[in-house]
């Protein structure tokens, strides 16, 4: 403790203020975050059924709700097929979705033609409910654009979301679209905080945009670009890519995500706790896996990230 | 005149044209949806299915009008007042983005300033955190803000949210890490204590940062329904309002006119609020630096 | 200026949690409507689920038990009951039930043994007749399948805690002012055509039903005859069937559902949920390659097998399910049967109701195509009732008692089932609890409410009201001169059918009930990707009928739980 203290606090009173502001905080994590979630921790080692006699549950434990996972044909199949639809997703908002962030934000930050409009109207979809967004976006893909296209002689087969030929890309769409909000605002912000004289001092020795960019903008951003990737991860396991609001609990095998899968057997359940062990079993696995992923990503960007410097 | 013209060349590049190509395309499939929401809005609940693309026709202006007078929520207490769901939208959204944000704020700041294990530690738990998913955990949830007296009530609904967990606690953390140490050692040699250097030197600088991340929550809260709906069930908010006149089957509220109508309601008030505010607001958050 | 702004932050902060403190400890939200509590007769607070019966039946039922209850006292000092509800979508767990004011709960689409630890014992309600005018008991109302749920052992007796609500079922409804006025009645001589047509005098064939001259006659009996008419109703320039597309799945999927039961009977039924060694009549037999066969002359053959736990996969090789399947295969792959939004996913079941009823009329239609058919259930008069109103406004033969709908039986797969009575699978767990650990008056009002709605007069009003059933045994013949056509069709239906009830007191089955309940357990990998349902698996799978069936019965045998 004297040890702890004189490396990292100045004194007695600097130790008791950062315990002190601390205590709170921390208590609530404790109730509400430990305290809530030792249960869903338990609740992947119990085997709970009803004795249909009864009407009641029963509950012994078991390994089964992780084994399952695998050494049912069935449910191995289901977390595969969700899983490649969850690392694809992840692949499309990486390799589509975080460039053009970035480039929306260099194209704020360069305050070229209309660009706090374009910031403005970036983050709009995020102050907008996303049960209003949904239903506007689904009403409009089902309705005004086909018509739309019958105006250039292009021809659907059927409604955007119901065909299962563009239902994953007009899905992919919409999460693409609504997801530039917060993270166009964290970047552009963070490129305000490159030194002018950087900037001036390149665009006096004649680099292009795009050298300005690579070279000096995107180094600068990384660190902010780094928490959204290591952030990210946790993405892959959770993110049900609005399956939910598009599509009810109809189950889509082309866009069924594992986050949509954990959210559709939890509402199939309809409150019934029997259902939920091998949810919880499932949640565990992911975290088994997740964060080490994370601590990796996080370890990996810190090393070859580049230097704000 | 000229001069602006060869900036403005000077300025675009392949890359910004292709770019401003995008953004305008965004821009008009945004604003086209939400202008064909809000000419649906104006439509008979009953001629939608007949002209769901074209102009209204007749210009209907009595669906707001409609749902503000005949829609009700009716809860423990009986029905519930308009006023008082708009009451508590505000109650809520802003209470929890308030409570939520300081909290984060005061956390990340003392991981950041008080280079401890213990400071690293929390660290690493808010990012395992941020990755574990949690199956099964609102039974035990809803048991225990019975337990502590906090369910149904609005101040238990700022005490669950007092929480420091999620990617704003990152975004403080590295603000306030990126406030040079010489401003600090500055008002320590002025004789300043702990709590005065936090309130009076950092938070200050954070205001900005802080305001935007108040902006961004307020924002999450003021469209959540489902939370509040389960633990201050007798309290309900615009978002819910919305929600529940949305499944209504019962005509019209079931008619796309009337549904996009009570969306307009949860919608006009926070994008008014943004269009006034939003140069404010949006220009000042950021992770990694300090702005000015 | 940072400071200044980071003060009124925190200020405004500051003031808002101030604001909701106060509002907290003066108990803001908790105001009364005009509905005022009157302390001169004890209260009751029902919570009932909001869906598409709506609650005017909840209404009507409240003010007839205030009446017959005006002078009954409950607690001490005071005189008659006052009834008060909520409609409302919350979603409750137990502990949110034993909380809440509410003393009743109408509960919908859930099963009431995750309650049963907060709730009263109604075993005394159930074992007793509800009102001196009933002939049968509430026990006796119910089918043995109702006993079988709603019944708990606790020692050696049988409790009860909580009693059946709505029945709910989907079905076909068709526009009888249409097939009136078009001839789209099945004839009895098919030469002169398929359908009598403008021969309004030509001999109806005789219906599901298989006799002639009951009101079933010129519907059409099996699935051949059901597709020959919307061949012909498509021929005539109409549409044949019409269902939404955002609902699509649930909507068809009940239908299938229902064709099933209809075909192999409450007893074939039950082993899907049973698993006790009952023998299937009827399984499909699949080569090596899980491909269905048949014999030289053509026809599926068929076994008999026992099923139980260990080979329960083999139920789903049940014949009904191919031609159920099959049925849907060419319902939904031919676009000259269904309406064009039948696939949109923004195309609700309230818009779907409204365009059948306007497509075709004079001052609503589109064009001069008109719906002839319906996928949907008994509450959908309920729930278009504001619609029938505009639309009264413009003429009043468009009132609802001015059109005339009818609830089609569903037609036979094969003509040797035509004639043997129709079955119906009710998948609407609807139902009714008090809670427990109310004070002995408040308890003892509510259980007569509770005892009150299961009277004979009470049920009867309920479908007055609604133009539906509940889920219990009544006579509902002194007021069939009050229903619709269309109710008494349905009542007419329900009363001449066998149900089965989508439930087993199998601990097996409750043991898998995530892969065994009815809304899942037609899961197959169709092309490599896994379908939840029949319809998108044929839609969107590219299966037909018989391959869905295939992959299907490959699918559920598969499942690491039959042991």
């Amino acid at each position: 403790m004297k040890n702890l203290k004189s490396k990292s606090f100045k004194s007695a009173k600097s130790m008791w203020f950062f315990i002190a502001i601390l205590a709170i905080p921390l208590l609530q994590f404790c109730i509400f975050y430990i305290g809530v979630n030792v249960n869903s921790f338990i609740l992947a080692f119990r085997n709970i059924t009803l004795d249909a006699e009864t009407k009641k549950y029963v509950f012994s434990w078991t390994f089964d709700n992780f084994i399952n996972w695998f050494g049912d044909e069935n449910e191995f199949l289901q977390l595969t097929q969700t899983l490649l639809i969850s690392l694809k997703s992840y692949a499309i908002s990486l390799i589509i979705g975080v460039p053009l962030g970035l480039f929306f934000a260099y194209y704020i930050f360069k305050k070229l033609p209309g660009a706090m409009f374009f910031r403005f109207m970036l983050f709009m979809p995020s102050i907008i409910a996303s049960i209003v967004l949904v239903s506007i976006f689904r009403y409009f893909t089902d309705y005004v654009v086909p018509e739309a296209l019958n105006v250039f002689h292009i021809e659907l087969s059927g409604a955007l979301l119901s065909e299962k030929s563009t239902r994953y890309a007009t899905v992919m769409f919409y999460n693409l679209f609504v997801s530039f909000g917060t993270t166009v605002l964290l970047y552009s912000n963070k490129m305000a905080n490159i030194s002018p004289e950087i900037i001036e001092a390149a665009q006096l020795d004649g680099v292009s945009p795009a050298r300005e960019f690579f070279s000096i903008v995107l180094p600068q951003t990384f660190s902010t670009l780094s928490i959204f990737l290591v952030t990210g991860i946790a993405g892959i396991f959770t993110n049900e890519i609005n399956n939910f609001s598009f599509f009810n609990y109809y189950w889509k095998p082309d866009t069924a995500t594992l986050g949509f899968l954990m959210y559709f057997r939890t509402q199939k359940a309809k409150g019934d706790i029997s259902q939920y062990p091998p949810l919880a079993a499932l949640g565990l696995m992911m975290s088994a896996v997740a964060i080490p992923l994370t601590f990796l990503a996080r370890w990996f960007l810190n090393k070859v990230g580049p230097s704000e410097d | 005149m000229k001069t602006h013209k060869r900036r403005l060349k000077s300025r675009l590049s392949p890359l910004t044209v292709v770019m401003l190509v995008v953004l305008i395309l965004y821009c008009a499939f945004l604003l086209g949806m939400l202008l064909w929401a809000v000419l649906t809005a104006l439509k008979e609940p009953l001629a939608f299915n007949r002209n769901r693309v074209g102009l209204p026709n007749p210009w209907y202006f009595e669906n707001i009008p409609y749902v503000l007078k005949n829609a009700e929520i009716r809860k423990e207490q009986g029905v519930v007042p308009f006023g008082e769901i708009v009451w508590n939208s505000i109650l809520y959204s802003v209470g929890c983005a308030f409570v939520n944000t300081f909290v984060t704020a005061v956390v990340a700041y003392a991981c950041s300033k008080y280079k401890c294990a213990f400071s690293k530690f929390i660290y690493g738990l808010v990012l395992v955190v941020m990755v574990i998913p949690v199956v099964g955990n609102q039974t035990s949830e809803i048991q225990m803000s019975m337990n502590l007296g906090l369910y149904d009530k609005m101040i238990g609904m700022l005490v669950m949210r007092a929480s420091f967990l999620g990617i704003y606690f990152l975004v403080f953390y590295d603000m306030f890490g990126a406030v040079p140490s010489a401003v600090s050692e500055a008002a320590e040699i002025d004789g300043a204590n702990d709590a005065q250097i936090m309130l009076r030197i950092f938070f200050p600088i954070a205001s900005n940062t802080f305001l935007t991340v108040l902006l961004i929550n307020f924002i999450g809260y003021w469209n959540n329904y489902q939370v509040p709906m389960i633990y201050v069930p007798n309290h309900p908010t615009l978002a819910e309002y919305v929600f529940q006149i949305s499944t209504f089957s019962k005509y019209p509220f079931s008619k796309a006119p009337v549904q996009l109508a009570t969306s307009l309601i949860l919608l006009l008030p926070v994008v008014a609020l943004f269009c006034f505010t939003h140069k404010r607001l949006l220009g000042n958050l950021s992770i990694g630096g300090v702005k000015g | 200026m940072k400071k200044s702004l980071f003060k009124r932050i925190v200020g405004f902060g500051l003031a808002c949690i101030a604001a909701i403190s106060m509002a907290a400890c003066s108990g803001f939200g908790n105001e009364d409507d005009s509905e005022k509590d009157d302390p001169t007769k004890t209260t009751l607070n029902i919570f009932t689920y909001k869906a598409g019966y709506g609650d005017e039946w909840l209404n009507r039922l409240e003010d007839a038990f205030e009446k017959a209850y005006a002078n009954v006292s409950f607690e001490e000092g005071k005189t008659g009951v006052q009834v008060k509800h909520t409609s409302d979508m919350l979603q409750f767990n137990a502990a949110q039930v034993q909380k809440s004011e509410y003393d009743i709960f109408f509960f919908e689409n859930e099963h009431y043994y995750k309650y049963i630890d907060v709730l009263e014992d109604l075993s005394d309600i159930v074992n007793s007749k509800a009102s001196a005018d009933d002939s049968l008991t509430v026990l006796e109302k119910l089918d043995a399948q109702q006993i079988d749920y709603y019944g708990a052992k606790v020692g050696n007796e049988t409790h009860y805690y909580a009693l059946p609500s709505y029945f709910g079922n989907y079905g076909i409804i068709y526009n009888k002012d249409l097939f009136e006025k078009e001839g789209y009645y099945l004839a009895a001589d098919k030469s002169n055509g398929a359908i009598i047509g403008n021969d309004k005098n030509a001999k109806k064939s005789s219906g599901p039903d298989g006799k002639e001259g009951t009101p079933d006659d010129g519907l059409p009996a099996t699935y051949e005859e059901f597709f020959t008419l919307c061949d012909e109703i498509f021929n005539a320039n109409d549409t044949p069937v019409c269902w939404p597309g955002k609902y699509r799945q649930h909507h068809l999927g009940n239908l299938m559902d229902n064709l099933v039961s209809d075909y192999e009977g409450v007893e074939q039924m039950r082993i899907n949920y049973d698993f006790d060694g009952t023998i299937a009549e009827d399984l499909v037999v699949l080569d090596a390659n899980g491909k269905v066969t048949k014999d030289s002359k053509g026809n599926i053959v068929t076994e008999k097998k026992e099923i139980y736990s260990s080979n329960g996969y083999d139920v789903a090789r049940q014949i009904g399910k191919l031609y159920a399947m099959q049925f849907i295969e060419k319902l939904i792959t031919n676009d000259n049967y269904y309406n064009r939004d039948a696939f949109t996913d923004s195309f609700s079941h309230t818009d779907n109701q409204e365009l059948f009823l306007m497509e075709g009329t004079e001052d609503f239609g589109t064009d001069n195509t008109s719906i002839a058919m319906l996928i949907d259930g008994p509450w959908w008069q309920e729930e278009s009732a504001g619609v029938f109103t505009e639309m009264e406004k413009v003429d009043p033969k468009y009132a609802r008692t001015n059109r005339n709908f009818g609830w089609m039986p569903l037609p036979k797969a094969t003509a040797d089932k035509v004639g043997k009575g129709n079955v119906y699978s009710d998948y609407l767990n609807a139902f009714v609890c008090v809670k427990g650990g109310l004070s002995e008056g408040v308890k003892k009002a509510a259980k007569e409410f509770v005892k009150f709605s299961c009277t004979d007069a009470m049920l009867r009003d309920f479908t007055v009201t609604t133009g539906a059933p509940k889920a219990y045994k009544y006579d509902m013949s002194s007021d069939m001169n009050k229903l619709s056509s269309f109710s008494k069709d349905v009542i007419n239906y329900v009363a001449n059918s066998k149900i089965i009830y989508k439930y087993s007191s199998s601990n097996f089955y409750n043991a898998n009930i995530a892969n065994l309940q009815y809304d899942v357990v037609y899961s197959a990998r169709v092309n490599g990707s896994l379908y939840r349902n029949v319809v998108d698996g044929i839609k969107e799978g590219g299966a037909t009928g018989t391959s869905y069936f295939e992959s299907f019965n490959d699918y559920f045998k598969k499942y690491s739980f039959w042991k």
